[in-house]
């Protein structure tokens, strides 16, 4: 029998088994391939949920991985994740400080969001093939405010880790998401309620 | 009642800040306790509740998108990428605080099979060894060995005292200098940095390498880097300090060769 005649030579091989785990758990640096390959994809949706739109979701993106280039020298395993949430939404907030800054300078004080400072939903669905409507009602929210409703649920964070990535205290961090998915949900409801007035 | 006095609320209603932590599960027990006892009983609270999660399931579901392959392809070639100043490809940690090259050219071999590393260590085949100790130093065997290799680096190159930097390199480390690696006109060079030329030691800016086998022995003592330099220098600071090993190399490197 196949099965009977190679379960010895599998016994055998046996010892070994146990010790590879046992090698591996002592940490060996990754590979830069081996860290792209593994949180890109993580840290693109994150840039692109916080941002918006394909263009800014990559330049984050990228932005994001040349930073962790960078300072790699001091990461210490284990941390990579909340590194690399920090790093992506503290950049995402300062470019749209840096852009409302530029709107405040260049217009009247406006509580509305410009809708046309972005791409149009056509396009985002185009782009990416999420939902248009979830996005733009996003994107209205407030950027740290944005921050915190994606943080915890597209990235599933607790509200504790959502703190130490905003640098915010924990009834900062509850306000905002309850806020924030408050505001969401307004929106949701009134771009609803926009499309049945415009088939009816 | 009581429960609902019990969070010392005007209107007694739940605070919004203790709602959307119910909502989350971010309550201690007793807190989530008293929280389902006042929802069962307030609509408006419930109601409120249940917007929360609304809004909390239509960000869930949506979709996740993925990067494109341009994207992709420029993440992973960061490390090539020569306006950087940024240690060069494959460098990182070992668990003890030494910086050590990743071989760029057997990258797949060591993380594609950690198996493999194992199975290679005495340990596969000998069973009289059989003790765990040998394998929980496979980062330090690794370091020795390119502590060796540098070592016979440096007396290839003709750098008398390299040889003993390279062994004690742990002794060195409380500032005697700073090692710079790097690729110079196609051949392996290492270059010391005198203390007195980079006050901050920074391991900064390092001609990349354009071979992939340049950085098969470069081994740097990261523990005078990395407890002092900075994590993550702004741009324009390590522009600043660009100038410690650029402008040094060409000195360095004929003093290196009498």
């Amino acid at each position: 029998m196949p099965t009977q005649s190679m379960t010895p030579a599998a016994q055998a091989e046996h010892p070994a088994v146990p010790a590879a785990p046992l090698e591996e758990a002592a940490w060996t640096p990754p590979s830069w391939d081996e860290v792209v390959r593994e949180h890109a994809d993580r840290v693109y949706r994150l840039a692109f949920r916080l941002s918006g739109n394909q263009h800014d979701a990559e330049d984050l993106t990228q932005e994001t991985f040349i930073r962790v280039f960078r300072s790699l020298a001091s990461y210490k395993p284990g941390t990579f994740e909340g590194w690399l949430h920090r790093i992506t939404t503290n950049l995402f907030l300062d470019m749209a400080r840096r852009r409302s800054r530029l709107r405040m300078e260049g217009l009247p004080e406006d509580t509305d969001r410009l809708p046309s400072s972005g791409p149009s939903p056509e396009q985002v669905f185009h782009d990416t093939h999420l939902d248009p409507d979830l996005q733009v009602a996003l994107d209205e929210l407030p950027p740290e405010f944005r921050a915190a409703v994606v943080l915890c649920d597209v990235e599933g964070l607790s509200y504790e880790e959502i703190g130490a990535t905003l640098g915010v205290k924990l009834g900062t961090v509850r306000s905002r998401i309850h806020r924030g998915r408050q505001m969401l949900k307004a929106s949701l409801e009134a771009r609803r309620d926009q499309a049945r007035e415009g088939t009816a | 009642m009581t429960a609902r006095r019990g969070w010392g609320l005007p209107e007694q209603h739940l605070a919004l800040d203790a709602l959307v932590a119910f909502v989350d599960g971010e309550l201690t027990a007793n807190a989530r306790d008293r929280a389902a006892a006042h929802l069962a009983a307030c609509s408006a609270c419930a109601a409120e509740a249940n917007a929360q999660r609304q809004a909390r399931a239509a960000v869930r579901s949506a979709g996740a998108p993925s990067v494109s392959a341009g994207l992709m392809q420029a993440l992973q070639s960061i490390p090539n990428d020569a306006e950087l100043p940024a240690q060069p490809d494959g460098l990182a940690l070992t668990g003890d605080g030494q910086l050590v090259a990743v071989t760029p050219g057997r990258k797949g071999e060591r993380f594609g099979s950690g198996p493999a590393l194992g199975s290679s260590t005495p340990l596969g085949g000998g069973q009289p060894m059989g003790s765990s100790a040998p394998l929980g130093h496979g980062a330090a065997l690794t370091e020795q060995a390119a502590l060796r290799e540098q070592a016979a680096v440096h007396e290839q190159a003709g750098l008398p005292d390299q040889a003993d930097s390279g062994r004690a390199g742990r002794g060195r480390r409380t500032g005697a200098g700073v090692v710079f690696s790097g690729l110079v006109l196609g051949a392996l060079a290492l270059v010391i940095v005198p203390d007195e030329q980079g006050p901050p030691p920074v391991i900064g800016p390092l001609p990349h390498p354009g071979g992939g086998g340049a950085y098969d022995s470069a081994l740097i003592p990261a523990s005078a880097g990395t407890s002092s330099a900075p994590p993550a220098p702004p741009p324009q600071q390590a522009a600043a300090t660009s100038p410690v090993s650029a402008p040094h190399e060409e000195p360095a490197l004929s003093a290196a060769r009498p």
